[in-house]
């Protein structure tokens, strides 16, 4: 009798939070981000501002769901976060979550959306006023990553272009390559566990689990992407290495063998 | 005038050495994409070798058009 009950409360906070992002974003799409465009401001300035309000939205929601342990957030090395920027930020994608925790991570933070939120009556808004960049095309894309990081700004890339499989990781899109190396940014790999696992792709939110998502993001030492290409090769063999060397490290922290 | 078989040399050429093919991963009916594994941007900066090479300048479209290396050959070899 308790079992069902139990899973009865958990399904209904569980969709309480739901709610309360559904909520979150109608207040940001109809009442902040409006106003954000009243303030006469460059349009940087202005992103980077509903930046840190959507930062700030995620950080209530995260609270939110750690008070009613609906999660659980354990951070490994967050000082390295908060090193001078910019960084391109890269992490495996477990999740649906991932994005509300690592915004709620760091204040400033580019993102790059999939085309079809620009007509998502929720999204617009948000991808818009914080300056999303959509993906449809792989070299704009590329190019208009790497103005991002060289005018100061932090920038995150899931490499994979996707959420990971369970247990698993899809191949890395060689984009994330190409932007370290144009931009001789930083790369501050992250990496994303969460037990058990869940809201992944191909899940639905009401599968979730009956107890308490413990999520753990490691953030590694900042890496050089020049450093792990070939001195002297093409470009495209560069690429190739980078990407390689750094799937490879996931496979690593993640114990994951490829099969 | 450049044979097709010419232009095939310079496609390979340029295959090998942006992305460190070996020959016998090419021949005109390879694949970029299923069998090389190639994307949207190296496909922009193999045009551009090409261009260098060969003088003739690809268009968007047609750089999304081809799949084979033997398109990428028909390619040239129509605009001579």
């Amino acid at each position: 009798m308790v079992e069902p009950l139990a899973r009865l409360a958990h399904i209904l906070v569980g969709a309480l939070s739901f709610v309360l992002f559904g909520i979150l974003g109608v207040l940001l799409t109809l009442l902040v981000f409006p106003l954000l465009y009243l303030i006469p401001s460059t349009r940087s300035v202005r992103e980077v501002r509903a930046q840190r309000i959507l930062h700030w939205s995620f950080r209530t929601y995260r609270a939110v769901m750690t008070v009613t342990r609906c999660i659980s957030v354990e951070v490994l090395g967050e000082e390295r976060l908060r090193a001078p920027g910019p960084h391109l930020v890269i992490a495996n994608h477990p999740t649906l979550l991932d994005i509300v925790i690592l915004g709620s991570l760091m204040p400033q933070l580019d993102c790059i959306a999939k085309r079809a939120a620009w007509s998502n009556p929720f999204l617009f808004s948000v991808v818009r006023a914080t300056g999303c960049l959509p993906n449809d095309s792989g070299p704009s894309l590329v190019e208009a990553c790497t103005a991002r990081l060289q005018q100061g700004r932090s920038l995150l890339i899931f490499p994979e272009g996707t959420r990971s499989p369970a247990d698993g990781l899809q191949p890395f899109q060689r984009g994330m390559a190409h932007v370290a190396l144009r931009a001789d940014a930083p790369i501050l790999p992250i990496c994303i566990r969460c037990t058990p696992p869940t809201l992944g792709k191909g899940r639905r939110w009401w599968q979730m689990p009956t107890q308490t998502l413990r999520y753990t993001l490691e953030v590694g030492d900042p890496v050089e992407a020049t450093l792990l290409a070939p001195p002297g090769g093409s470009r495209g063999v560069a690429v190739r290495r980078v990407s390689a060397a750094l799937r490879d490290f996931y496979l690593k922290k993640l114990h994951y063998t490829e099969r | 005038m450049q044979s097709k078989e010419e232009i095939f040399g310079w496609v390979a050429e340029v295959l090998m050495h942006e992305f460190e093919f070996s020959v016998d991963e090419l021949d005109p009916a390879t694949h970029l994409i299923d069998d090389l594994d190639l994307d949207s941007i190296d496909a922009v900066d193999m045009a551009v070798r090409l261009e260098e090479k060969t003088g003739y300048r690809f268009a968007e479209e047609e750089l999304r058009s081809v799949t084979t290396i033997q398109d990428v050959v028909d390619l040239i070899d129509g605009h001579q």
